[in-house]
């Protein structure tokens, strides 16, 4: 398989496109550090999600074109290998660009870093990086198996923006609040009473626990808790006022990155293994 | 032009993808029909049992549904070596362009209109009458052809100018995000409040008046206001956010079709000359 690691570096290095999407990642990661205000934007994040959609399903979609997966067959190569190594370099490649990203956005997004302590900012580089690796899986996974190059092209971007919608969906479910507050005035308008009204929309029980934990699971649900977790050092100088709830939550995120990852490059390995390479 | 016109309408009707598009505008439109008349039936008298802000807000998403359907049907023809084969029996290339234009206006305004269809077939037996006056859904409605119109017509520019399949299903998907993003974050700055206000504050019972108002930094003003109001009022994402979430109609409203127009226009002649000059492989 390292021939095929060696193989797959060269070409990708070779290609302008790698260039550009690096490029790209850091221009996103200054443009990000520079409108950084309290904490990241996730439309930043997204943002770079996007490149890495188009970055892979380009690569993968060449060679489905050009037969590439199939002259690896022919070799000897089984359709493990070849699976295997290209979500490998797709994941070192993809964490290079995070990195730019990072380099971008450190720099410029100092004052809001400073406040936050270096084994957080450590543990959300953490979560930063498996985010990406769950990110990379999907998108390898979807590409691999869709054979047609501009359908996988349109279905890894889609897939990109439906996690968003997904994610802000959950968000929208969980952050709903129980009750509402109608304010009743009189006929001078002046204020009268309160009334407190609940909302039966509001997510209890068993369906609260199981959207929270899907939202952990989720690539773009994750961005809130590690976003929130970069704001709450700079909401305020007193440490009472801090919400520590969302630390707690984050050090698990790496977690639940690994077990969707694990769960999505198993079926994509087990389902590519019994396809027909055309 | 009549027989390249009857071809092209012939695959596009035979082919999957406008029928998934069809298929997709349908879903939104009952998924968000469906949506709010389980509001309505959840939260009585709270004012979510009328259709009003349904009728155009897929027009928001619209953009996304006209990418992938030009991005496919016409990175197909690339592909295929359709085009090669049109000019060897004697089509002219400004007929190829605007067979295609016209072809992927139909389709993407059909789905459009299955959107508009499906919102008010749903809502006439699930939710109550429209608030908003006929006269600004109208208005909203011939608006909203137009911003479809351009749309395409900017998609179609990208997809006849570019020769790989896959580059553009990407180019077009990278160009709807990016103007649905940039009419969001243009939109949002435009309604920044010109000052700031700390949020009221409920004690005992008892709503606390405001703290003063301070200037808010972030306002636009001047020259820096009137470039970011064109751009929202001439891109296509811009359009769609005023005709889709404002739900009244703006003081110069005849500038969106105007605009729109305009960026149709300019889109097909720069496509076209572009596309006249091309090396078709």
């Amino acid at each position: 398989m390292s021939n095929l690691l060696r193989a797959g570096l060269a070409r990708y290095l070779k290609n302008p496109l790698t260039a550009l999407v690096a490029v790209a990642s850091l221009i996103i990661g200054l443009f990000s550090g520079r409108n950084a205000v309290c904490t990241i934007d996730d439309v930043y994040l997204i943002a770079l999600f996007i490149a890495f959609a188009a970055f892979i399903s380009l690569f993968v979609g060449r060679e489905h074109g050009e037969g590439g997966f199939r002259n690896k067959a022919v070799t000897g190569y089984t359709k493990g290998q070849i699976f295997c190594s290209e979500w490998l370099l797709h994941t070192a490649f993809c964490l290079a660009m995070l990195l730019l990203f990072l380099i971008g956005f450190a720099p410029l997004a100092h004052e809001v870093l400073s406040p936050v302590p270096a084994g957080m900012l450590a543990l959300i580089t953490l979560c930063l990086m498996m985010m990406t690796v769950t990110v990379v899986t999907l998108l390898c996974t979807l590409t691999l198996l869709v054979s047609q190059r501009a359908v996988s092209a349109i279905l890894s971007v889609l897939l990109v923006v439906g996690l968003l919608f997904a994610s802000y969906a959950i968000d929208a479910a969980l952050t709903r609040p129980q009750y509402y507050l109608i304010q009743h005035y009189n006929e001078a308008g002046e204020f009268v009473s309160l009334q407190k009204i609940e909302d039966p929309r509001y997510v209890d029980g068993a369906a609260r626990t199981l959207l929270t934990h899907l939202s952990y699971t989720l690539p773009l649900g994750q961005s809130e808790p590690l976003l929130e977790s970069i704001a709450i050092w700079n909401y305020s100088n007193a440490e009472a006022d801090h919400d520590f709830s969302w630390l707690k939550i984050i050090k698990f995120l790496p977690l639940y990155s690994l077990g969707l990852t694990t769960i999505i490059g198993s079926i994509g390995y087990v389902i590519f293994r019994r396809r027909d390479l055309k | 032009m009549k027989n390249l016109l009857s071809a092209t309408f012939a695959r596009l009707f035979k082919g999957k993808l406008f029928w998934i598009g069809m298929l997709a505008m349908g879903g939104l439109g009952a998924v968000a029909t469906i949506a709010r008349a389980r509001d309505a039936y959840v939260l009585q008298d709270m004012g979510y049992d009328r259709p009003d802000g349904l009728l155009f807000i897929g027009l928001t998403y619209f953009l996304i549904t006209v990418a992938a359907f030009d991005g496919l049907f016409i990175g197909a023809e690339h592909a295929d070596g359709t085009w090669r084969n049109k000019l060897i029996v004697g089509q002219g290339r400004v007929q190829i362009y605007l067979t295609y234009l016209i072809v992927t206006t139909a389709a993407t305004m059909l789905m459009h209109l299955v959107y508009i269809g499906v919102v008010l077939g749903l809502s006439a037996p699930l939710l109550n009458p429209f608030l908003t006056l006929i006269k600004v859904n109208v208005v909203f409605f011939f608006c909203s052809l137009a911003t479809v119109v351009a749309m395409n017509a900017l998609m179609v520019t990208l997809c006849m100018l570019i020769q790989n399949r896959a580059v553009v299903a990407v180019g077009a998907m990278l160009l709807a995000i990016g103007l649905m993003m940039g009419g969001m974050a243009i939109y949002q700055m435009l309604c920044a409040p010109e000052f700031l206000s700390g949020p009221a504050t409920v004690v005992n019972g008892v709503l606390m008046p405001s703290p003063e108002p301070v200037p808010n930094p972030k306002y636009l003003t001047g020259a820096k206001r009137a470039f970011f109001q064109f751009l929202h009022e001439f891109l296509p994402g811009g359009q769609a956010i005023t005709i889709g979430m404002t739900g009244e109609l703006p003081a110069n409203v005849w500038r969106l079709p105007v605009f729109s127009a305009l960026l149709t226009l300019l889109s097909t002649l720069g496509g076209a000359w572009g596309f006249c000059r091309r090396d078709l492989k």
